[in-house]
This record gives structure tokens, C-alpha cells and sequence, in this order.
């Protein structure tokens, strides 16, 4: 049937592939690995042996809830040349890489291609490898490789089954500490090979080698022919070496698990697979575990379970109290999926009960291994095709890409190996399931196991068989309730069927010796035993008796010569012995007593069976030292006497007839009596026998039980090692509880805030050694009402406030002052939530707030005069926070800005006045801030339109403080006073530019030093005099008539006769009063010299007015002198005088001059424009200032 | 008192426009550029009089006051920038009271000497009077 490999080409083709494959990046094998923490040395050494296998991906899945990641497993591997590659969402797995999965995500194949899913449940709960293993199956199928590293638990079970069951191959790795086989949730042995950590490279190697040799037929149409033929003959070593009959399997599936079996042992032909079953009595184990698997599934066949639900479960529940227990027994359970199945219709039903009795389903299977899967209780996602979306949710927690049973169906069921054909039954079963099995067994096998069943269930108990089964051999043990859907129940038989155990025909199993025994008695057939028998035939009878011819025992056929005699029943051998000999055995008894030596009585005769015979007595001592002495007494039949001697025996006895008919008598009753009692033991007989079966049935029982039990002490080992676990847990925390409670006792004595717990009846529960302050309170105030304390502080509201707060659980707080002690508390009174979140009562805490609430009233009363001061002072004030933040700003700022204090407060200084950006005053107030260092600037501002002082001053906060002043005032008067300076010295300048002019024109017309110095000296105390009253009039304007006095005071001249000063008041600029002044001191010097005050006769008048013409106002004057009695030509060396008067005052004035020397004097008439506001009138406001050149 | 004057007239044959509008000052400033060696054009303190003079015969040089009774005398400097004309600021305001574009040109402050101005005609001889005044 296999494709025979051509021995000539198949090396070089196979050569040929391996090479294709190496270039090609698919893989031809694709191995899982499963690997925890634990298993890192055994990755490596799996690892050590050099490059991967030709063709070959491995995918390492990390259990995810420990800490093995990709960094160590990369780490791990890398001395060995590999490069771990972390798996990516959708990537092709390759041949020759090495693959870790991911420790936060869920990862399955599809095709070759690799997809993450975000994980739905934490680590742990996932089955990451599992549901790994599973999409690697269905992916690869014959192709996909599970390996299972020791050490991981029950993790892999499911997918070491699902890769078998796709047809691929499992190996684990062998471990010395792996615990023995009835620790059967280990996947190990469920796989194909268990080896060395440093072989399983290799084995794969082989099987890709294999694997790539042969292409397997998926199908029984693709096979040759011949192998229909060869299947059946493995199907009937199974039978004969198992009992089970697979002629019936499905043959996809039977050529597909031979396949496998065959690329697993590398076998290319059936034949050589026929005759390695034959050989290797493990292989056929091996095969027939691979057939059970997968032929199960959930609610296998939905009608029968839906009958089954509705007809059988409501009555086996029917009638059940709490106490009492529903026994279910399912065998060839398998991987577990029915047993699983008919537990969640129990606990469906059983939901409906108040108090629900105690299901408990045994389900068994020849096959421990398949039990695995079972007692793992995790199956693909693909169950969910068979089970309601309601059943999964309810009875299913979803890891990985997995589904496990909940704890509650787990602990339902017990799983345990046990063969149906060999061991003994369970006992006392309300359903036996047994589906699909029957049809595996041969016609005969079937005929023992019926009764079995019958025997096992209680009466009126039901039995489930699958849909092509059948108990029509058996009518009268169970009746159908439905024939279609093979649910039977339990009749009532008037023999109580025994079945017959054991029912093994195979080589495997236990040994229940002894049980062949009840069943065939053994037939007694050793010669030496006949040869014995006859001996004994030919032996003469004898009695061994004591001391007081008690009978110790008897021979074979003494009964010829024993008469019991009449009355009690006695073992004494004279009452017992044939009367014709009981004179004689007396005697000789008598004589070997006393002499211990043997006696004999020959020849004597005895009536027997209506005949005379001749009888010889024999009484030997048995002598033992040290105790009494035993007699054997002989009897020797001689043979019949002969007629003559009979007569005469018969005679003699005649003398005693009616003895005899006595005797005869007593006989008869003795007779009746023993008839009796034959009678009663045949009925005790009888009975015994029948306790017997009772005990034979109960010894099963027991058996049974104690299988329950020694299943039950598996679940117990496993329960315990789990407690183990929650002990060590609990142990942990109670340690971490016990830390934290000191760590709260720490906290509870070091703080101090008084603080004391209340329950709800007000009584203390515990509190902190600071309420000692609030409190007397001791330790043993403990328990006491909280308001039986006397409290040190004035707060009589206490109990009230715990009540309202226990009330409405809403927290109060509250500020109690003592007036006498003058304490301040901050009081608050909460409820207490216990970690369950109900209320336990109340906590009250006092704080001292005394210094507080003191200090907090002198700061705000210092803050107060602070702000006081800051509004009355002068300066603008405000302060800015860390941030630029007004937080305070006084009146005059506002006023300043024209602001509110809500427009401003609380606002950014650059949100406030944005025009502020970047002006030096807000850099300024930057710079403080940033640097710690105050700052001082005059500036423009942006905001005041101004000129400001501003200064900033940092805060300890990273604020600033800021004073500014509004300083256009001052600015503008420095602006004047500088221009008022340059003016001063402007005309500082201009007046000695006049004295250097005055002292040249001086020089030139004198005559002589004395004159000079007369002339310039007069000359330039005119000016001085000009400037001394200008300097006196800060408008820089002089009256005229003053100008005209002083010049005449200034030569003396008062007296009012001679002069006449008169002219409406009428003021000068500085510019037109200095030339004026020198003009008059020129014709006053002259007229004291030459003119009118020369003598005392002279007189003078100077007069002046103002006319307005066309061209604007204009003033006139006029100097007359009168009374001169000489008038001189006109002065020759007045030059200055007269080209001042007559080429000066036009030049600055636009004056119109006249100087006349005419009779009786000079006349000076001098007219020259002014402005409008040189007139004086009342409330005239000249402020302007004339403006000098 | 009269100064010595100089060997060397540094005026001579210039034409120099007087701008000042006292009379005291004005005439003093006439001897000095006299002795000097020039002739004196003005003096003249009225802005208008002053421009007639210059339309009517351009000077040489121009020694100009700058407050006229209250009147400033840029446009009279304007006027002879654009005629080529050298000009000496003589002012009793310091320097910083000429203002652009004449900021560089020769100032004198009041009162005058011979020598001082005779420095600045020495200034203005040394640089070159175009390129003072563009």
C-alpha cells in the first residue's frame, strides 16, 4: 500500500527535495515548542545540536504568565548560532528560522502565516500554547510538530491532542522528576516519543526526512487497493489483542491514524507495519490509542441528548434530596467531551433544585493517556460548532484560543482508567452512558458486557448506548424507553444475574486472580492423588483418641465399626464403637494403658449389615513425651465368618434380644434426628452459598470503591497540592497584612493628629496616643461609650455629631474653641468604611489648630495694614505672581490705569495691557522676576502714555512686587530747565559778544585810559543794571519807565524838578530793553556831562506813547532837554552814543530815530513798533518770554 | 580794543555775508572780518532782507547767527548750501544747536575773536567747502 520507494531513484530524488526545500523558504515541518521559564536549559539543550533539521520552522510559545520573554530565549540560543526572530503579525514562517511568540498577545497560524491577536484575558488564562498548538495543527496538519519541554504542567495537552489528531507528530522531552503514570495530566503521555532534550532535534529530523520520502493519501480512494485488505487484517490483530473491534471504524480515519503510526515508526509499507504490530506488542497500544482519538465530540448525536435531557435526567433527579447521590458511569469516555456533556445536562437540571443531590459521573477509558485531555478539561475553539454560544458561556471560561470547563463541571466527573472487558464494575450506577463502545467489541464480548451493565445499574436505572447499538441479545435485562434513540432501562429479573469476571481475553490488565476460581473449579486429575485414594480404599479404619478415649479423629470408612450408642450425642469412642466390640476394646484399651505397650483382640465377631464378620483390634499407644497419651485404635476387617462360626455369633447375641430391640429403638430415633439435622445443613448449605454471591457482589463493590477511591485520592493530591498553593499564598499575605498592620500602628501612634475610631453604638474601637491631649483615655477605656470619656476640650456637640454623621454618612467638620484653655481643634467627625464598604461606626480626628488660627489672624491683620498702607501711599503699587498674574494691585495703580480691580486681579499683566509687550518697563519687571535681583528703570510706558519710575522687586514666591511712578511731570520741567539752561547761556554769550563790542567801540573813541575806563565802566554798568532787573523779573521783560529811572538814579539824578519821567507802562523785551537802557545811558551821560544836568537850570523830560497805526502799535518817545544855557555844536566824541541811537535802535528795533541839537537842548525822539501785548493793562498775561538774540 | 591784525588777510578779496541780528554784535563781526582782509555783505538780521542780499550777489562765505529775533535761519543756510556757499555758525548755543543737515559745519560760539574766526576760515579752507556742506 505504500508507495514503494524505488530504491535506485529515491535517494537522489529525495536529495533533490531537501535541497528545493532549503531554497524555498516555506517549510515542510513547522514545530511548536512549548517553553516556560523552567524549561530554559532544556531550550537549550534542545538547541545544542547544531543546525535545525533541512526545511524545518520552529516556533517557540512562551507560557505567559512567568517571566521568560524573547530577550532571554534570544539570549539563551544565540551561543548556539540561532537568531531568535520575534514573531509579527501576518509574517510567513520560513524554513531554518527560529521563531519566539509574543508575551502580550495571542499567537495562531494560518497557513504558514503568523497572526497576533490582542489577548482577552490576563496571562495565565490564556493557554497561549495550547491555542498555539491547535491553529498549528489545523494549519500544518501531518506537517506540524508538538514539542513539550518537561516541566510544564498540564500545558500542551490539548494541542499534543489536536496535532495527533490532524496527524502530526508529539514528542516530549523525558524527565527524570516526571511523576508516574497515574499523574495523567502530563501531555507526555500523549505523545508519540519521550526523549532527551538532545535527541528531539534529531527525532525530528527523521520524521521531516520520512516525511519528505512519502506523501501520505488523505483519503482511502487514493490508496492502492490492496489496502482495504491489509487494513482489515490490522483491524483484526486489534481485535484479537484488544477485544475491540475496528472493522466498523470509519477507514478515512483508520488509513489516516496507520499512517500516522507508520511515519512516525518511519514504516513506507503496511506490510512491515502488520508485522511490526505483531511483533511489538506496544505498538498495537500505541494504534489503538491513536483510534480513540477524536471520535468524540459534545452532544454527540443532538436528538439522544435532547431525549436524554428530557426523559432520563428529570427522573434520575426525581424524588433526590440534598443528601443523597446520583451515580453516573460513563465509559469510553475518551478525551471527556460526553462526560463533560451529560454533567452540564445534570447541572441544568439540578439548577432547578433547592437542594440538589450530589451528581458524580465516573468516566472511564481503556486508554489512561486519552484521560489527559480529559482531566485537562480544555478543548479548541472549534467546540463551539457543537455547543450552544448559552452552554459556552455558562459552563466553558474562554483562554487563549481555547475553551476549559469550569471548576464546577471539572470537579463532577472523575476520570479513570478501567477496561470494561477486564475490571470490575461500578456498582450502584443511577445512568450508565456507554456510546460507540459496544460497536468495537466483538458479538460475545458483547453478551458479558450487557449484564454487566445490569448488574452495575440500581434497579430502574438507565442505559445510554450510541445510535448502531443495542441490547436485543439481552431482552430481559433492560427494556428500551426509546428503541430509536437506544435508551434502555433496567428490568427487574427474578435470577439475579452474576456476571462473569473476569471477562479478559487479552494479555493486559490486572491480574484478578482467584475470581477463575468461583467460576470453573478446578478439575482434580493428578494420578498420585488417585493412586492415594485407593490406598486408602485398602488402608484398615482406625480412630485416634486421648487419654479419656475422647475421639481426636477418624478415618476414612470406620463407619462398619461405629454404633453410636443412644442418648447424647458423644465423641467417647466406647459409646461411639460396634456394641459386639466395646467388651473387648475396653479390655485392650485397658491393657495399653497401663502396660504402653500395643494390644490386640484378633478373630472377634461382629454383626454387620446383616452379616458376621471377623474383626481385629488394635490398640497402639502414642506416646509423647510430656503430655497425655494418645491411642490409635485399629480396626482389621478379617472378612466374613463362615456359616458354622456366624451361627454361633448370632447365637450368642440371642441372649439379648430385647437389648438389642432397645438399642434398635434408640436407633431409629437417632436416625430420625440425624436425618433432621442432614436436612438443616443442606439449607445452611444453601444459604452460605447465597451469602456468598452477596459477598462476591459486594467484594466488587468494593472494588469499585476503592477504584473511586483511587481516583478520588488523585483529585485529593491534586486538590492538596493546590491548597499547598493557597497556603503558601495565604502565608504571604497574612505576612504582607501583618507589615502593613505595623506599618498602621507606626502611622496611628507617630502622627499627631488625635484621632479616635467609633463604632456604631459610640463605643471606642481604638484610638492614637495623641487623643490623650483631647481625652482621658487609656487602654482600658477600650469598648467604653466615647461619651462616658470626660473630654478635656469644651465640645458637648460629640455624640450628636457622630449620630448625624452615622445618619446620613455625610463627613461633618467643625471648629471647636475652648475659651478657658483658648485651644482651637479642627474637629472632623467621618464615617467608617469597613473594606467591604459598610459602615462600622465613625472616625473623629482633632487637630490642634490654636497656633494656626493665632498666626493666621496676625497675618491677616499684618496683611491688612499692609494693603492700608499700600492704598494710601503715593505710588502705584501692584504684585504679580509667578506667572505674571496680578494678584493685588492699589488704588492708585488703578486710578493710574483707569481699571477695576475684577478688570485686573487675577488677570496676566500681558492679557490686561498687551500694548505692554516687550516695553522695557515690562522686561524690566521680567528681569526681577527671572534674576532675584530688583530692578529700576525710567521709562516711557506704553500703558500711561508717560513717563514712569518703575520699580521691581522680587517676592519669595518667583512674583514680583512693582512701585511706579507717573514722572511726566518732572521730565518735562528737567526738558525746560535744560532749555532754559541753554537759553541763559545763549544769552550769557550774546551779552558779552555786546561787552566785547561795547569795549571795542569804546577803545576806539577814547581818547584815554581814564577815559575809557569812565566811558566802558558806565557803559557796562547800564547793561549790568538791565540785567540785574530783567534777572528780577522772571518774564524777562522791564517796564520802561523803569529802564528810564534807573538810568537817570543811576547818575544821581532825583530830583523831580529837573526831570519829567511820564508815558502809560509799557514793558520791554529783554533785547529791545538792553539797547533802550544803553541809548538812555547815552544821552543821560551826555546830558550830565554837556546838557540838562549840568547845571541846575537844565531839565528833562522823557515821555512816551503808544499809537496804533496801520503797520500795529508803535511807541513813541522822547528825550527834551530844556534849559541848556550853552548848547554846544553837536558832541564830536558821543560817536557811540549817537550811531547806538541812530544806526542801532534801527537796526534791532526797526526804530525810527531823531537826534536834534537844537536850542535849550537835546530832543530825542525814538518810535518803534511793539508788539500789542507790551501795553500793560490790567490782568494782561504775558507769560510768553521774549526771545533774545 | 583793537587787534593786531593779520600778516596774512585770510579774507582778502572774499565777500563774506554777515547774518546776525543785533547790532552791537553785528558790527563787532564786520571789524573782525574787515581786519580780516574781506568785504562785509549785510549785515542783515531779518531773513527776508538776508535772502534779497544773497539773490543779489552771492557771498563767499557766510558767518550766520542762528536765532533772528526769534526767527531761525535754516532757510538762510538752505539758500546758500544750494548756492556753494562755505558758512560758519556763529551762536551763543552750543554745538548741539545745529541740526541736520549742518550738524558738521563750522560753529563758532559767541563772542567771537579774530583769531577764532580766523580758525574756522582756516577749517573751512582746509576741508573742502563742498564737501562740509553736502
Amino acid at each position: 500500500m505504500a508507495r514503494k520507494p524505488d530504491p535506485s531513484s529515491s535517494e537522489p530524488r529525495r536529495r533533490a527535495r531537501k535541497a528545493a526545500s532549503l531554497a524555498a523558504t516555506a517549510p515542510t515541518l513547522v514545530v511548536g515548542v512549548a517553553a516556560s521559564a523552567a524549561t530554559l536549559p532544556s531550550l537549550e539543550r534542545l538547541f545544542a545540536q547544531g543546525p535545525l533539521p533541512a526545511g524545518v520552522a520552529f516556533v517557540i510559545s512562551l507560557r505567559q504568565s512567568d517571566g521568560l520573554d524573547f530577550a532571554t530565549v534570544a539570549a539563551a540560543l544565540a551561543p548556539h548560532g540561532f537568531a531568535a526572530e520575534a514573531v509579527a503579525d501576518g509574517e510567513r514562517a520560513q524554513a531554518g528560522r527560529v521563531y519566539v511568540g509574543p508575551l502580550d498577545r495571542l499567537m495562531t497560524l494560518e497557513g504558514e502565516a503568523f497572526r497576533l491577536a490582542p489577548a482577552e484575558q490576563p496571562p495565565g488564562e490564556r493557554a497561549a500554547i495550547d491555542s498555539f498548538l491547535i491553529s498549528l495543527a489545523a494549519a500544518q496538519q501531518h506537517r506540524a510538530v508538538a514539542v513539550i519541554l518537561a516541566g510544564m504542567g498540564s500545558v500542551g495537552a490539548a494541542g499534543v491532542t489536536a496535532v495527533k489528531e490532524q496527524g502530526g507528530l508529539a514528542v516530549a522531552e523525558l524527565d527524570a522528576n516526571r511523576p508516574g503514570p497515574e499523574h495523567l495530566v502530563d501531555p507526555a503521555f500523549l505523545v508519540d516519543f519521550v526523549l532527551p532534550a538532545d535527541q528531539i532535534a534529531g527525532r525530528i529530523a527523521t520524521y521531516a526526512d520520512h516525511l519528505a520520502g512519502v506523501q501520505p493519501w488523505r483519503d482511502a480512494a487514493a490508496a492502492p487497493p490492496e489496502t482495504a485488505g491489509q487494513l482489515a487484517r490490522i483491524a483484526g490483530i486489534l481485535r484479537s489483542r484488544t477485544g475491540h473491534d475496528f472493522h466498523g471504524y470509519k477507514h478515512n480515519t483508520f488509513l489516516r491514524r496507520v499512517q500516522r503510526r507508520m511515519q512516525v515508526l518511519q514504516i513506507d509499507q503496511v506490510e512491515a507495519y502488520i508485522e511490526r504490530l505483531r511483533t511489538a506488542p506496544d505498538e498495537v497500544g500505541h494504534l489503538f490509542q491513536d483510534l480513540l482519538i477524536g471520535v468524540t465530540q459534545f452532544f454527540r448525536d443532538g436528538l439522544e441528548f435532547d431525549l436524554l435531557r428530557r426523559e432520563v435526567v428529570p427522573k434520575l433527579v426525581e424524588g433526590r434530596d440534598g443528601g443523597e447521590q446520583i451515580r453516573i458511569w460513563v465509559l469510553g469516555c475518551a478525551t471527556g467531551e460526553e462526560a463533560y456533556s451529560i454533567a452540564i445536562l445534570m447541572q441544568e437540571q439540578l439548577a432547578k433544585l433547592d437542594r440538589p443531590p450530589l451528581v458524580q459521573i465516573f468516566a472511564t477509558d481503556i486508554d489512561g493517556r486519552a484521560l489527559t485531555m480529559a482531566r485537562s478539561g480544555r478543548y479548541p475553539e472549534s467546540i463551539a460548532k457543537d455547543v450552544s454560544p448559552e452552554r459556552l458561556a455558562r459552563w466553558f471560561s474562554k483562554e487563549g484560543a481555547t475553551y476549559a470547563v469550569i471548576k464546577e463541571l471539572r470537579e463532577m466527573c472523575i476520570f479513570s482508567q478501567h477496561n470494561v472487558v477486564r475490571d470490575a464494575p461500578f456498582s450502584r450506577i443511577d445512568l450508565v452512558s456507554c456510546r460507540n463502545l459496544l460497536i468495537y467489541l466483538t458479538g460475545e464480548l458483547q453478551d458479558r458486557v450487557i449484564p454487566l451493565f445490569h448488574f452495575s445499574l440500581k434497579p430502574g436505572g438507565f442505559l445510554f448506548l450510541g445510535p448502531s447499538e443495542n441490547v436485543t441479545r439481552q431482552a430481559k435485562l433492560f427494556a428500551p424507553i426509546d428503541r430509536r434513540h437506544r435508551i434502555y432501562r433496567r428490568l427487574d429479573t427474578v435470577n439475579r444475574v452474576l456476571p462473569e469476571f473476569p471477562l479478559a481475553t487479552g494479555e493486559r490488565g490486572r491480574d484478578l486472580a482467584g475470581r477463575g476460581d468461583l467460576a470453573k473449579p478446578r478439575a482434580d486429575t493428578g494420578l498420585g492423588r488417585q493412586a492415594e485414594r485407593i490406598a486408602d480404599r485398602y488402608a484398615p479404619a482406625y480412630v485416634l483418641i486421648d487419654d479419656q478415649y475422647e475421639t481426636l479423629n477418624f478415618s476414612g470408612r470406620t463407619g462398619r465399626f461405629l454404633e453410636p450408642a443412644a442418648g447424647a450425642a458423644s465423641l467417647n469412642l466406647l459409646n461411639l464403637v460396634h456394641r459386639d466390640l466395646r467388651v473387648d476394646l475396653r479390655a485392650a484399651l485397658h491393657a495399653a494403658a497401663t502396660q504402653r505397650t500395643v494390644a490386640k483382640v484378633e478373630r472377634l465377631q461382629v454383626g454387620i449389615q446383616g452379616e458376621v464378620r471377623r474383626v481385629d483390634l488394635v490398640v497402639e499407644p502414642v506416646i509423647v513425651p510430656d503430655a497425655p497419651v494418645n491411642f490409635v485404635v485399629l480396626f482389621r476387617d478379617g472378612g466374613p465368618v463362615d456359616g458354622a462360626e456366624g451361627e454361633a455369633v448370632l447365637s450368642a447375641p440371642a441372649l439379648r434380644d430385647e437389648h438389642v430391640q432397645r438399642l434398635e429403638g434408640e436407633l431409629r430415633l437417632v436416625k430420625e434426628r440425624l436425618q433432621a439435622a442432614i436436612e438443616e445443613l443442606e439449607s445452611t448449605n444453601e444459604e452460605l452459598k447465597s451469602s456468598n454471591e452477596e459477598y462476591q457482589s459486594i467484594n466488587e463493590e468494593m472494588q469499585s470503591a476503592n477504584e473511586e477511591l483511587e481516583t478520588s485520592k488523585e483529585e485529593l493530591q491534586s486538590v492538596n497540592e493546590e491548597l499547598h498553593t493557597v497556603n503558601g499564598e495565604l502565608a504571604h499575605r497574612v505576612t504582607d497584612l501583618a507589615r502593613a498592620n505595623s506599618d498602621l500602628k507606626n502611622l496611628l501612634s507617630s502622627t499627631q493628629i488625635a484621632t479616635v475610631f467609633l463604632d456604631n453604638d459610640l463605643r471606642i474601637k481604638s484610638f492614637t496616643p495623641a487623643v490623650g491631649d483631647i481625652f482621658h483615655l487609656i487602654d482600658g477605656d477600650l469598648g467604653r461609650p466615647i461619651t462616658h470619656i470626660a473630654a478635656r476640650i469644651a465640645y458637648p456637640e460629640l455624640a450628636d455629631d457622630v449620630r448625624k454623621v452615622l445618619r446620613t454618612l455625610a463627613p461633618i467638620e467643625r471648629e471647636v474653641a475652648d475659651l478657658d484653655l483658648g485651644t482651637r481643634h479642627l474637629v472632623r467627625v467621618l464615617p467608617y468604611r469597613s473594606i467591604d464598604n459598610y459602615i462600622a461606626g465613625a472616625v473623629i480626628t482633632f487637630l490642634d489648630v490654636t497656633a494656626t488660627v493665632r498666626a493666621q489672624a496676625e497675618a491677616e491683620e499684618a496683611g491688612a495694614q499692609t494693603r492700608e498702607i499700600l492704598e494710601s501711599i503715593a505710588d502705584a503699587f501692584y504684585a504679580l505672581d509667578g506667572e505674571m498674574r496680578f494678584t493685588y494691585a492699589n488704588r492708585r495703580a488703578l486710578e493710574d490705569w483707569g481699571k477695576r480691580p475684577e478688570e485686573v486681579l487675577g488677570r496676566r499683566l500681558i492679557d490686561v495691557f498687551p500694548c505692554a509687550d516687550q516695553t522695557e518697563a515690562f522686561e524690566a519687571q521680567r528681569r526681577a522676576a527671572r534674576e532675584g535681583v530688583p530692578v529700576h528703570v525710567e521709562t516711557l510706558s506704553a500703558v500711561l502714555h508717560g513717563w514712569i519710575a518703575i520699580s521691581a522687586y522680587p517676592d519669595a514666591s518667583g512674583g514680583v512686587s512693582v512701585y511706579f511712578r507717573d514722572i511726566s511731570d518732572r521730565k518735562r520741567s528737567e526738558e525746560r530747565q535744560k532749555l532754559l539752561m541753554g537759553e541763559l547761556q545763549h544769552r550769557v554769550k550774546n551779552i558779552l559778544a555786546v561787552v566785547r563790542s561795547i569795549a571795542n567801540r569804546t577803545l576806539d573813541t577814547s581818547e584815554t585810559l581814564e577815559e575809557f575806563a569812565a566811558h566802558f565802566d558806565g557803559r557796562l554798568r547800564a547793561l549790568a543794571r538791565t540785567q540785574g532787573v530783567l534777572s528780577r523779573h522772571a518774564e524777562g521783560e522791564i517796564e520802561l519807565e523803569e529802564i528810564v529811572r534807573e538810568e537817570l538814579l543811576s547818575h544821581a539824578v532825583h530830583d523831580d524838578d529837573q526831570i519829567e519821567v511820564s508815558g502809560p507802562p509799557i514793558r520791554l523785551r529783554q533785547k529791545a530793553a538792553e539797547i533802550m537802557a544803553l541809548a538812555l545811558h547815552e544821552l543821560t551821560t551826555n546830558a550830565v556831562k554837556y546838557g540838562a544836568l549840568a547845571s541846575q537850570a537844565g531839565h528833562i523830560a522823557v515821555t512816551w506813547r503808544t499809537t496804533l497805526t496801520k503797520e500795529g502799535r508803535r511807541l513813541s518817545l522822547q528825550w527834551r532837554e530844556s534849559g541848556v544855557p550853552l548848547v554846544d555844536s553837536a558832541p564830536s566824541r558821543t560817536g557811540f552814543g549817537r550811531d547806538l541811537i541812530e544806526r542801532g535802535l534801527p537796526y534791532d528795533l526797526g526804530a525810527a530815530t531823531l537826534l536834534e541839537f537844537s536850542p535849550g537842548g537835546i530832543r530825542c525822539l525814538i518810535e518803534l513798533p511793539i508788539p500789542e501785548d507790551a501795553l500793560v493793562v490790567e490782568d494782561a498775561d504775558t507769560k510768553e518770554a521774549g526771545r533774545a538774540t | 580794543m583793537s587787534e593786531p591784525a593779520s600778516p596774512n588777510h585770510p579774507l582778502r578779496g572774499s565777500r563774506v555775508l554777515i547774518v546776525e541780528d543785533q547790532y552791537l554784535i553785528a558790527d563787532e563781526m564786520r571789524r573782525l572780518v574787515v581786519e580780516l582782509g574781506g568785504a562785509v555783505i549785510g549785515p542783515a538780521g531779518e531773513v527776508a532782507t538776508i535772502l534779497a542780499l544773497i539773490a543779489a550777489e552771492t557771498p563767499d562765505l557766510a558767518v550766520l547767527d542762528i536765532n533772528l529775533n526769534g526767527e531761525q535761519v535754516w532757510a538762510v543756510a538752505y539758500e546758500l548750501r544750494d548756492r556753494g556757499v562755505p558758512l560758519i555758525f556763529a551762536t551763543g548755543y552750543d554745538v548741539s544747536a545745529l541740526r541736520p543737515p549742518f550738524e558738521a559745519a563750522v560753529h563758532m560760539e559767541k563772542p567771537v575773536s579774530t583769531r577764532a574766526l580766523a580758525e574756522a576760515v582756516e577749517r573751512l579752507g582746509l576741508a573742502s567747502s563742498r564737501e562740509v556742506l553736502s
